[in-house]
């Protein structure tokens, strides 16, 4: 407490606006509150959120941003009453030089500190979730895990996946018994080219109809079946482009899939992609030219999540196969699988013996029922199926006995979501540096908050009330010429944007002349001085982005391509785009107003 | 001698004399002007020292004068400022309600303290808030002295404190807030801490320091008020009704205190201030502006009015005496007043110049009328608020 005291009689003696706004009692509040949630965050983490949750929502389901946002309301509150009781601008006219930016530059600190909470809160689940998955292990048992997908028979293979990954060039078109009628998916095809061998010999182009290329059927499944190789061909100019896809041939079956039936679940997709925690941590720098560059080039910086089929992965999986001890092996993988799954308790029922024994004895099979099913099931119902019925041969037999129309699920599962939302969030945690976009909301935040208790602070509260209407009734105005605006455009012929924005410049032109000559006016009474005062300094950290898109569309290029006219704009659009110089020309056009505030607070009634 | 020295010989008279307040009053003053912080250190010291040692007074003299002793050497220089504020014709007007200020014109020295009376409506606020640069004026010049001329508005208000009848609540201690006030106006770390007691001890606020605005009586509010006001080493003060609310014996300390300050030899400084207590105004004031229906009346120190009385001089006496009006006339027809009124309260009786109050007042003697008040007003500006 003598310390306290202590350190409060030097501020107070030393630094008077740093004990008013007590920001050093703010800063140290902040920083047990960020501690707090620190703590909080680790916690609150466990295996199951994990699974189930991106780490990036666990502040929403924690209800610890319920929380923050009360403590935010109760700091505010606290620390406003504390601020204006002693507002020394109210009182006197305090010497000290830049007094406002001052004041402003730590509303925005005291603020932002508000926020570290959110930071705080995330490294502490972050903590946590290096903790419960370190990389290493999750990296290590990437391989087991999809092979064990394999290995299980998690999800019915098929042959169309297969030839989509291993054949992108050949279209499938299947003939429905049902319906008698072709699924046919190549629309336009050069028929002229059937019997040259699918060369483009005529630019005539029509439908291909399998029906009567029956000479190039196969059979699959017990079902007629073509595969056609096509090619996509693209003509005209670059504003009239046409795209044709033309036959280029046929195949067989045969061909196409070159093992024995059994190893079509070898095209099966890895559930967890080898380089999944292979991302390094971004710097901040390339965080925000991510966040906020991106969409300007979004070709370059798209993260490809999808899944890709590795051949790497096949092969391996067909070594397993074709290794002598196909069984000890891969009971080994599972055995490992399973063991992975219980620690990180992901929620599954197995029992990779039984299982491992049924698949290897009904390699034979063409299409299995997946013995496991890859979804979150029903424990109770799962022990229920696994009581009735005498291991899973038995189940097995009678699944397939029953109506196809009908799902049954089967025996043992993996919730394969819970493994793969505990890669994603690990690989989120590992690559975690800095949330740019968090960190320039809480400073827009701040700076939007500080804006506003420098106006409170320096401002008439009844003059302050009144400005609102008449700034809203300013901004109808606006938007009622805006319509005028665009209602005329067609007579004078001007960019509509360039009105609109034109249009503002002339208001606050005038909102800003009207400021001058009320200033220097003996007759304009306080009271409205203050609100036009009001009024310029909400439109002050505006005005540039306003100034700096007239000007880009004054300047800005306009370009037709294909008969389509597009802008190419200037510098100055992109810079105001960005919201870090959103924040800085904001922040810096509040803190330039601030050396008007002075002569009109101290400007006679 | 220099008034450093006169104003240490002053001080060591009222000690010796056992005027032992007012002496440490005077010797505080003395120590103010010499901007020295080990005499700042040394009276606070003997202030906490006495506090210890109440009833000890022998000893505190004696320590007074050894303090009083040890400034002998100081040199304390007065620069005399000419004038500090000109105010020229200024007319300030209310077109709504037609009514108006002015035209008025004042010659403010540094040191020097003008008194502002009149009725309740005539305008005196608004004067002070003009002078004060809070509200603007529609004719007329207002000068400042050269070093205060040359500052932006802002700054000039810095000097200019206007305290209002009705000052602000304020949070946290007394002592606290004062440091606040004399950080915000650059004077920083020990310095502060000095000044700071310094003006705790010379406004009487020793023992309240710790005390909250809602423990403090209305004359200690006011007291803080200057004292947070002193610390803003203003040039000029504007005391609206500073005395309303005190109590007479508050009255007057807080007159001394001004009249004092105001003469100080490091920061002197000029004030206006408007009041009902016209007699303890007059105390102390250079020269009285009476306003009536917002225009002026200037009266100076003798009680000599300004050429816009077009009265014949008289001699007005105020009186509360246990008689009726037709007996008191009769007893007092000797000296043939021209006017008598009754208010309900007191007399108000009109004679010649040449009647004086000394024989008036022996004629009611001799008549055993049983006085309550005799009041001489003829120099007074409160003949003004009489005059119809």
């Amino acid at each position: 407490m003598k310390k306290i005291k202590q350190l409060d009689r030097f501020l107070l003696e030393r630094f008077p606006l740093i004990w008013h706004t007590k920001i050093v009692y703010v800063l140290f509040f902040s920083v047990i509150t960020s501690l707090f949630f620190y703590i909080w965050g680790v916690t609150y983490t466990t295996n199951y959120l994990i699974n189930n949750f991106s780490v990036s929502r666990f502040i929403e389901h924690s209800n610890a941003m319920l929380f923050l946002v009360i403590l935010w309301l109760i700091g505010i509150i606290v620390w406003s009453l504390s601020f204006f009781r002693k507002s020394a601008i109210r009182h006197f006219y305090p010497l000290q030089r830049f007094y406002l930016t001052r004041l402003f530059g730590l509303f925005v600190i005291i603020f932002w500190s508000f926020s570290w909470p959110l930071f705080s809160f995330q490294w502490g689940v972050n903590h946590k979730v290096r903790e419960l998955a370190p990389q290493e292990e999750l990296k290590a048992m990437i391989s087991t895990i999809n092979l064990s997908q394999v290995l299980l028979g998690m999800e019915s293979p098929s042959y169309r996946s297969y030839l989509n990954m291993a054949h992108p060039e050949v279209q499938i078109i299947s003939y429905d018994k049902n319906s008698e009628s072709w699924s046919n998916s190549i629309k336009i095809i050069d028929s002229s080219m059937m019997e040259t061998g699918g060369k483009l010999s005529s630019p005539f182009l029509t439908d291909y109809h399998p029906g009567e290329n029956l000479r190039y059927t196969d059979t699959v499944n017990r079902q007629l079946i073509q595969f056609v190789t096509y090619k996509n061909i693209v003509e005209g100019n670059p504003c009239n482009r046409h795209n044709y896809d033309y036959v280029t041939g046929w195949k067989k079956y045969a061909d196409l899939v070159p093992y024995k039936p059994f190893d079509l679940r070898l095209c099966k997709n890895q559930l967890i992609q080898p380089n999944k925690l292979d991302k390094q941590p971004i710097s901040i720098f390339n965080s925000y030219y991510f966040s906020f560059y991106g969409y300007r080039h979004s070709y370059r910086y798209y993260d490809y999540s999808e899944v890709h089929p590795s051949r790497e992965f096949n092969r391996e999986v067909v070594d397993l196969f074709n290794s002598e001890n196909t069984y000890d092996k891969g009971k080994q993988v599972l055995d490992r699988y399973a063991r992975f799954l219980s620690k990180h308790e992901v929620r599954h029922s197995l029992n990779t013996d039984s299982i491992w024994s049924y698949v290897l004895n009904h390699a034979d099979r063409f299409i299995v029922k997946n013995p496991v099913s890859g979804s979150s099931e029903d424990p109770d119902f799962i022990s229920s199926i696994q009581n009735n019925y005498n291991g899973i041969t038995e189940y097995e037999k009678f699944r397939a006995s029953q109506d196809q129309n009908y799902y049954h699920t089967p025996m043992y599962f993996v919730a394969n979501t819970e493994v793969s939302e505990l890669y994603e969030n690990a690989a989120e945690v590992y690559a975690y540096s800095y949330s740019w976009p968090l960190i320039m909301s809480s400073l827009f935040g701040a700076v939007a908050l500080a804006f506003i208790f420098l106006l409170l602070s320096i401002g008439n509260i009844i003059h302050m009330l009144i400005a609102v209407p008449i700034g809203g009734a300013l901004v109808i105005l606006n938007v009622f010429f805006f319509f005028f605006a665009v209602y005329r455009r067609t007579e004078y012929g001007v960019d509509i944007n360039f009105r609109v924005f034109s249009q503002m410049l002339v208001f606050a032109f005038i909102l800003y002349s009207l400021f001058f000559i009320f200033y220097r006016s003996k007759k304009v009474g306080k009271a409205v001085l203050n609100i036009t005062m009001y009024l310029c300094f909400v439109a002050a950290p505006i005005i540039p982005f306003v100034a700096a898109i007239f000007f880009d569309l004054l300047l800005t290029e306009k370009a037709t391509r294909c008969y389509e006219t597009y802008r190419i704009h200037t510098s100055l659009f992109y810079v105001i785009c960005d919201p870090l110089w959103i924040l800085l020309i904001g922040t810096g056009f509040i803190v330039l107003f601030t050396a008007f505030i002075k002569p009109i607070l101290s400007k006679p009634e | 001698m220099n008034l450093f020295t006169t104003k240490l010989n002053q001080t060591r008279e009222h000690l010796i004399h056992g005027d032992i307040d007012l002496g440490f009053r005077c010797l505080v003053d003395c120590v103010l002007d010499t901007q020295n912080t080990n005499h700042y250190r040394a009276v606070i010291d003997l202030v906490e020292w006495h506090e210890a040692h109440e009833n000890d007074n022998e000893a505190y003299t004696e320590k007074l004068l050894q303090l009083t002793d040890s400034l002998t050497n100081e040199t304390v220089l007065f620069n005399e400022i000419p004038t500090l504020l000109a105010v020229d014709t200024l007319v300030k007007e209310y077109p709504r309600s037609k009514f108006s200020i002015g035209p008025i014109s004042l010659d403010l020295k540094a040191g020097e303290i003008w008194g502002l009376v009149g009725e309740n409506g005539n305008g005196k606020t608004s004067l002070l808030r003009t002078l004060a640069q809070d509200l603007s004026y529609d004719s007329g010049t207002i000068q400042y002295t050269n070093e205060l001329q040359k500052l932006n508005s802002y700054e000039l208000k810095t000097h200019l404190a206007y305290i209002p009848q009705r000052t602000p609540k304020w949070h946290g201690s007394l002592k606290s807030n004062l440091k606040f006030a004399a950080s915000q106006y650059g004077t920083f770390g020990e310095e502060n801490e000095l000044i700071v007691l310094m003006y705790i001890i010379r406004f009487g606020l020793w023992k309240f320091r710790h005390h909250r605005w809602s423990e403090l009586s209305s004359g200690y509010k006011m007291r803080f008020e200057l004292a947070r006001t002193f610390l803003r080493k203003p040039k000029l003060l504007l005391l609206d009704e500073p005395l309303a609310n005190l109590d007479v014996l508050a009255q007057q300390l807080i007159l001394e205190d001004l009249k004092n300050m105001g003469k100080s030899l490091s920061n002197p400084l000029g004030i206006i201030l408007s009041s009902q207590q016209l007699f303890e105004v007059e105390k102390v004031a250079d020269k009285v502006i009476f306003l009536k229906q917002g225009k002026p009346v200037y009266s100076d120190h003798s009680g000599q009015a300004d050429v816009n009385e077009n009265t014949t001089p008289e001699t007005i006496l105020e009186l509360d005496a246990q008689i009726t009006k037709e007996v008191l006339l009769q007893i007092l027809s000797v000296h043939q007043p021209t006017k008598a009124s009754y208010n309900g309260g007191v007399f108000l009786l009109h004679f010649s110049a040449e009647q004086h109050m000394n024989d008036i007042m022996q004629t009611l003697i001799n008549h055993q009328v049983q006085m309550t008040y005799i009041r001489d007003i003829s120099k007074s500006t409160r003949r003004l608020f009489i005059q119809h």
